[in-house]
């Protein structure tokens, strides 16, 4: 190309390319992020396939921190273990049956923070058949615009005792039910 | 931590890790560190409530004396057990300071509860499901910008 007749063609052509590349990128981040999605369902669908009575199937999960919240990272070494996958008691790694939601209800709707959590108690005391693969099939993205971080750690502290007290009744509650059963049956 | 254990102790609630209440006299509490967490019965909840208060094991172990029919040698017995337990599940941590002076000692009643030695009981089935949020109280605040 003649630089002369067409002084400003080789910047645009760079900023075309510089474009293509782009989309490109994203096209192929949108494909992997597809192929992702797919692989973790088709996994997920192949422990039902191995396992009839299974009812929730979850993943466990890697964090990675973004700069601006690095520091927590290091804040967290040593934390429940918190600098390997955890498990992924989270909507976000579930495949669930529809049985599963009948037998344990609907998310608690008055719980702003930790409706997740608790449900998986809740599933937990109930017996629910569910299982927790090795696999790290999500990756969960730490910044500083999380919703979680709206909360303090004061209501965090209040909800999860929250939590346990309401299955500590749970499980009581069973424990008398049978306890009075079995003696209506004795009686009888 | 528990070999140094004396009468006058000030005993105080590990804030940073622990997070506790007493529903109904029971007290629960959880290490938010292990993830394991704990239950105390009647009088155990009555020793948790001394505790927050900042008090000693000694004045705790007369507290408990004097809201429920026991001895206080069996109480005193009871209390340093449990402390020594609380003490080693990180629950609680030895102040060097002197135990709160205006610290009430509870009051007498006339007609004493009935007594069990209190229990420290411990659950480990719930360390998973909280692992992935644990509240970090020494972090400085962030500004929130989302939703």
């Amino acid at each position: 190309m003649d630089r002369a007749r067409f002084p400003v063609a080789r910047p645009r052509m760079r900023g075309a390319m510089l474009i293509v590349a782009l989309l490109f990128l994203t096209l192929l981040t949108l494909l992997g992020v597809t192929f992702a999605a797919l692989m973790k369902l088709e996994r997920q669908a192949a422990r039902f396939a191995a396992r009839p009575e299974l009812e929730i199937c979850i993943t466990h999960v890697t964090a990675f921190w973004e700069a601006e919240v690095r520091h927590e990272q290091e804040a967290m070494r040593g934390r429940l273990r918190a600098d390997s996958a955890l498990p992924g008691y989270l909507l976000q790694t579930m495949l669930a049956r529809r049985s599963a939601f009948e037998n344990i209800g609907m998310l608690n709707p008055a719980l702003r923070f930790g409706e997740d959590t608790d449900w998986f108690i809740r599933a937990r005391d109930a017996g629910i058949a569910l299982e927790l693969m090795p696999d790290v099939l999500l990756f969960r993205r730490f910044h500083s615009s999380n919703l979680t971080r709206s909360r303090g750690n004061a209501v965090l502290k209040g909800g999860i005792l929250d939590m346990i007290q309401g299955s500590l009744e749970r499980r009581r509650r069973v424990i008398s039910d049978t306890c009075r059963q079995e003696a209506g049956e004795g009686e009888t | 931590m528990s070999s140094q254990l004396h009468d006058d102790s000030c005993l105080v609630a590990n804030d940073q890790d622990v997070a506790a209440k007493v529903v109904d006299g029971e007290a629960i509490l959880i290490n938010l560190t292990s993830g394991l967490y704990y239950t105390m019965d009647k009088v155990g909840g009555f020793v948790w409530s001394m505790i927050v208060r900042g008090s000693s094991v000694e004045q705790v172990s007369e507290a408990v004396a004097a809201r429920y029919s026991v001895p206080l040698a069996q109480a005193r017995e009871d209390v340093r057990r449990l402390v020594r337990e609380l003490l080693d599940e990180k629950l609680i941590v030895l102040s060097m300071g002197s135990p709160e002076a205006a610290a009430p000692v509870g009051p007498a009643v006339e007609n004493s509860q009935p007594y069990e030695t209190p229990k420290l009981t411990r659950f480990d089935d719930m360390a998973d499901m909280f692992a992935l949020d644990p509240p970090l109280p020494e972090l400085p605040a962030l500004k929130t910008g989302g939703t």
